[in-house]
């Protein structure tokens, strides 16, 4: 008896000794966030009963827990639509778990089942991520392998079936299952003898495949559809340059009008950096790019592969309302950016210096030639070869262009400025898809001003102009007032009152006073309070939102007008 | 090295054996053999929404390769059908209680005899070729045949529709029996560079219910095979309608999961 109680005594040290060490080594990390909103009927811009169709509270949200021991982790996604934001896709709607995953990885090797958030290269043939501002998630349900044999080089493999919405991961469900494998090489951490040269290289190369059963009626389609790409990132002092160049088989989908032509894509980028000053020359070529996991899906749905901007990204209010989106049948797009900064304790930079930046972007559509079909000419024509465009030739036709000039400027210990003015020619009708609307060329214009009252308080102004093309008095005619909704002049004002770190109280308003629709002239104000303690953010909202379109990333959702109170809950441990 | 090898030859074999190069011809011949099924397609369109007019194609193309297996509707509901100045309003009550039930938000998707996909009962223009197919390939269940009586003088439209279930079933089944004009012309929104078009021929317009948003009950229990079930509605069919161009569409369906068994349509006069 005194043996067994020895023993149990024994066995219960251990265990505890065990798991108070497990715990010990133990991780746990989450984040949540509640975005709310309650719709009110606001006549004045257009929001009655019948469009907001009893829906008047959307709230999304979702949990975040990450659990981590040595080279192990874990972790769950949760998210809820109850319903949907408005701007969101209805399909959102419902909860759930999402995500989940499991995940080992000792430096050498590393797996990962369940839902696969990586991006081979610059995404330009593979990228799953989340966006949570846009509702955006491709995350890939399967597994992931890594392996890392020697030092520098990085091999991968993944494979699995994509989120759509709440859809099943069932066998019957048509959506594609997607594989891939990339390899990447850094040069100087496999070469002893490179490893502190200021010469920096490396290259790689990926290759994802699509499955998805032929089940056209109309069409033979590839059920194997595949995408390659080569990348190579060199660097020597200030001087770095990266290029990466992917091909895409015949993949005719909706997006593309069932066309059999094979896709490219080329991102170059060239940059200078020295003590401030930083240039960077950026050239993309993107035709017939779209490559996602079932062919019938459309807008951003189920995208495999990612094509990133090369654009300005604009966070005031007013040059934001025209953020340019990524077009995946073509575009010819370049930037260029400059940064330098005048020193301090000269004429022109005075006792803190001052910080100017140029940018230049510009996107155009392709050429696209026609191809003899049935010996009559024919171009994008479902069912065909669809047209051919020479590598380096430039459309005419200008998607968008941004020339805007920053300068900021902390004018004393109090007071800081910055300024910048945007010139920006915007293709509605192919970015927003309003057919026959008139190209914007607005002029814009914003100072943005910070006056620290003490050391906690502080009062931020922003003070912002748009000049668009269109006036007053265009003519609009009858029927096509909807592609007018956020043309014209605008003024917008924001004033924000900030107690630092806890609390911030602003209020804001955009005033659409040139639209040519008289009944589109519209104020949209807002009034926001704002609390942050730790990890935790609170903010309130209540007033009217404009039609607008979000983008991240060159992905965009069209925002809806809007008027109500939302609350914005986050918080993260 | 060996292991780096090895991942090459194992990249070498997945390579050669994911890509699929096809050469012309591109299309299949499409062959149908009639089953006696017939399939609904809704299409959810709108009188501004661009990228109807391409759908509304589709559906066409579909109904002619189909025949009399296929009936179309084009529902007009949305924010894209709210018509501005100069646009047709065909918007209807049942249209638009259709499209919130069917948690639709965009123009154009379709419904193909309400069964549910990967992200609902929509379906992107593109796959109601596919999903139309699928449902014609099931089996047969129920007959439909409709009855029409039209008075001219008055516009009064009786209509008599007879369902046989081919097999016995249990469950609550209804029948909507719904007006549909065909060719109305009225101005819709069209690709660049047509734009606005006033002469746009509008196909298979759904005009509205003639039985009520969800229709009338004809069982709630188990009916047995081969019995005829009647059920009867009227209408005064709209003045500014072309009663040449209108017909009734009926469909069964199955109210638990709102899926349609069978489909049929026949001219008023």
């Amino acid at each position: 008896m005194k043996r067994i109680l020895l023993l149990t005594i024994l066995i219960v040290s251990a265990v505890g000794g065990y798991a108070q060490s497990f715990l010990q080594n133990s991780q746990v990390n989450g984040s949540f966030q509640i975005d709310a909103q309650y719709y009110n009927t606001d006549e004045g811009i257009g929001i009655y009963d019948s469009l907001i169709n009893g829906k008047r509270l959307g709230v999304n949200g979702f949990g975040k827990l990450t659990y981590t021991l040595g080279d192990f982790s874990a972790g769950m996604r949760f998210e809820a639509y109850e319903t949907p934001l408005s701007g969101f896709d209805s399909r959102l709607e419902g909860c759930g778990i999402a995500n989940y995953w499991a995940s080992y990885d000792n430096g050498t090797i590393g797996v990962t089942v369940g839902d696969i958030y990586d991006q081979f290269g610059n995404g330009l043939v593979f990228r799953t991520y989340e966006e949570w501002s846009l509702g955006f998630d491709n995350s890939l349900r399967g597994m992931r392998a890594v392996y890392r044999p020697t030092q520098g080089v990085t091999l991968k493999g993944v494979y699995g079936k994509q989120r759509y919405y709440w859809a099943s991961y069932d066998a019957d469900q048509s959506r594609g299952i997607v594989r891939g494998i990339d390899g990447d090489w850094d040069i100087n951490q496999s070469i002893s003898g490179l490893n502190d040269s200021k010469f920096r290289a490396s290259v790689g190369a990926s290759f994802v495949s699509k499955y998805q059963k032929d089940n056209d009626l109309f069409y033979y389609m590839p059920e194997n559809v595949a995408a390659y790409a080569g990348r190579v990132n060199l660097s020597m002092g200030r001087f770095a340059f990266s290029t990466e160049y992917a091909h895409k088989i015949n993949n005719p989908s909706a997006i593309n009008n069932m066309i059999y032509k094979d896709g490219e894509a080329l991102l170059s980028s060239l940059s200078y950096a020295q003590k401030g000053l930083g240039i960077v020359l950026q050239v993309k070529r993107v035709d017939n790019m779209s490559f996602k996991s079932d062919y019938n899906a459309k807008e951003s749905d189920l995208d495999i592969n990612f094509l990133p901007p090369i654009n300005f990204t604009h966070t005031h209010s007013l040059p934001a309302m025209y953020s340019y989106s990524t077009q995946p049948n073509g575009e010819m797009a370049v930037q260029f950016q400059v940064n330098y900064t005048i020193p301090k304790k000269t004429l022109l930079g005075g006792k803190y210096g001052t910080k100017l930046a140029f940018n230049y972007s510009q996107v155009n559509d392709i050429v696209r030639d026609s191809i003899i079909v049935n010996g009559v000419p024919s171009l994008n024509q479902s069912g065909t070869l669809g047209y051919t465009s020479p590598f380096f030739g430039v459309s005419d036709h200008i998607f968008y262009r941004d020339i805007n000039f920053e300068i900021e400027k902390r004018i004393s210990k109090d007071w800081r400025l910055v300024v910048m003015y945007i010139n920006l020619l915007y293709d509605m009708a192919t970015i927003e898809g309003h057919v026959g609307a008139p190209e914007v060329r607005a002029n814009i214009a914003f100072a943005d001003i910070t006056y620290k009252i003490t050391a906690r308080q502080s009062i931020r102004c922003e003070l912002q102009h748009l000049w668009d093309n269109i006036g007053k008095d265009y003519v609009v005619h009858e029927g096509e007032e909807k592609d007018f909704q956020k043309r014209g002049n605008w003024m917008a004002a924001l004033l924000e009152y900030a107690i630092a770190p806890k609390w911030f109280v602003s209020v804001a308003d955009k005033y659409n006073y040139g639209n040519p629709v008289a009944e589109y002239r519209d104020h949209y104000y807002t009034v926001s309070v704002g609390f942050i303690k730790d990890a935790t953010r609170i903010m309130l909202t209540g007033g009217r939102q404009s039609e607008g379109v979000v983008c991240v990333g060159g992905v965009c959702r069209t925002v809806p007008a809007s008027s109500g109170v939302s609350l914005t809950v986050t918080t993260s441990f | 090295m060996k292991k780096i090898s090895l991942f090459f030859v194992f990249a070498l074999m997945f390579v050669m054996t994911s890509c699929d190069k096809l050469d012309e011809p591109f299309k299949k011949e499409v062959n149908i053999e009639a089953t006696g099924r017939v399939v609904l397609l809704e299409d959810y369109t709108g009188v501004r929404c661009v990228n109807c007019p391409a759908a509304a194609e589709i559906a066409h193309e579909l109904q002619e390769t189909f025949g009399e297996s296929l009936v179309v509707m084009g529902v007009h509901a949305g924010f894209l059908s709210m018509p501005l100045t100069g646009y047709p309003d065909f918007r209807t009550e049942a249209g638009t209680a259709w499209y919130n039930y069917f948690g639709f938000q965009s123009n154009p998707i379709g419904t193909i005899n309400r069964i549910k996909g990967d992200a609902g009962y929509g379906f992107n223009d593109g796959e109601w070729a596919t999903k139309v197919a699928e449902e014609l390939a099931k089996e047969q269940v129920a007959e439909l045949d409709i009855v029409c009586n039209y008075n001219e003088q008055t516009r009064n439209l009786n209509v008599e529709v007879n369902t046989v279930f081919l097999q016995s079933q249990s469950g609550k089944y209804l029948v909507t029996a719904c007006l549909v004009e065909d060719s109305v012309v009225g101005r819709q929104l069209c690709p660049e560079p047509v734009g606005a078009d006033s002469t746009y021929v509008h196909r298979h317009v759904f005009r509205g219910t003639i039985n009520g948003t969800w229709g009338t009950e004809i069982f709630d229990g188990a009916v047995p095979a081969n019995e005829e079930i009647s059920t009867t509605c009227s209408i005064t069919v709209d003045t500014t309608y072309n009663a040449d161009n209108c017909y009734v569409v009926a469909f069964v369906y199955e109210d638990a999961n709102k899926n349609i068994l069978q489909a049929f349509q026949k001219k008023i006069k």
